[in-house]
């Protein structure tokens, strides 16, 4: 994976989750693994279509997406582990187009030109995912007084 | 109040098109919030031109999403031109990259607003396009 996706694809989670939530946000330290993603209750996977190919998933605990759903106006989201009510999700789901939809914008001046898919909302408690079995970047990011999110990212540039 | 012609008293009637219910929920809120008539809702181009067609003379101003099922924001808006070459229509959608405002802009919007919403933004945009 090339470091100049990298920044990128940082800098717009960052800004989107600031400007979304109104509270700050941190980056900690990146990771790059290989297998299973394990789920903390709900994960958006997103896939990257086009020069560069892959997925973007946000993985977060019903906690934390209950503050950031707070934040972004709806007050009594409904989330347990099997459950999640109809605002919450499109919310949840509008969140990850935004991420994505930013990343897109940001590699484009990199010279990248990709789209993302429609994204997914996976729900369930300490479940693994069979879905990302390459290397990917795992970014742990912590919205102040919200929670934390991690981002799983894998990114290639398409051959031919 | 913005959604209202200082000329007639009358609200602005808006078709509001996107498939999501939270974006549809937080858009109707803004514009309801500064006297706008929500005339009618969509969740894909299909719909969008079919709800045009049908209460075109209610309708002031569509706000339009991009990335949607069947057909997408971009097709709807040279759809919906097609149909009224004087329609208003302001993209609001995910995707910012240069190439797809430069797009839509050429195709015909008349202005294009990045998510997330922004309610002072929104207002500010669809102000300069009604008045």
């Amino acid at each position: 994976m090339r470091v100049t996706y990298i920044n990128p694809f940082v800098r717009s989670v960052a800004d989107i989750l600031k400007e979304l939530t109104g509270h700050d946000v941190k980056q900690e330290t990146l990771t790059l693994v290989k297998g299973d993603v394990h789920m903390n209750g709900l994960c958006v996977l997103l896939g990257l279509t086009g020069s560069v190919e892959g997925q973007l998933t946000l993985n977060l605990d019903p906690k934390t997406a209950k503050g950031i759903l707070a934040a972004m106006g709806i007050e009594d989201a409904e989330i347990t582990d099997s459950r999640i009510d109809d605002m919450s999700k499109s919310a949840l789901m509008e969140l990850g187009n935004m991420v994505g939809g930013k990343v897109v914008s940001a590699l484009e001046e990199e010279g990248f030109d990709f789209d993302i898919t429609p994204p997914i909302l996976l729900l369930g408690s300490a479940t693994t995912s069979s879905l990302l079995q390459e290397e990917r970047i795992i970014l742990p990011v912590k919205i102040e007084g919200i929670g934390k999110i991690e981002i799983n990212i894998i990114a290639r540039e398409k051959k031919g | 109040m913005i959604g209202v012609s200082k000329s007639d008293n009358r609200a602005y009637g808006v078709l509001v098109v996107d498939d999501s219910t939270f974006v549809q929920k937080m858009l109707q809120q803004i514009l309801a919030s500064e006297g706008f008539d929500i005339i009618a809702t969509a969740t894909n181009g299909e719909e969008a031109l079919e709800a045009y067609k049908k209460m075109q003379s209610k309708i002031d101003i569509v706000t339009l999403d991009i990335t949607m099922p069947k057909v997408d924001g971009i097709e709807a808006l040279k759809n919906i031109l097609a149909f009224d070459s004087a329609a208003k229509i302001v993209m609001i959608s995910a995707l910012g990259k240069e190439s797809m405002v430069k797009q839509a802009l050429v195709l015909g919007a008349k202005s294009y607003i990045v998510k997330p919403l922004d309610r002072t933004k929104i207002l500010e945009r669809i102000a300069k396009v009604v008045g």
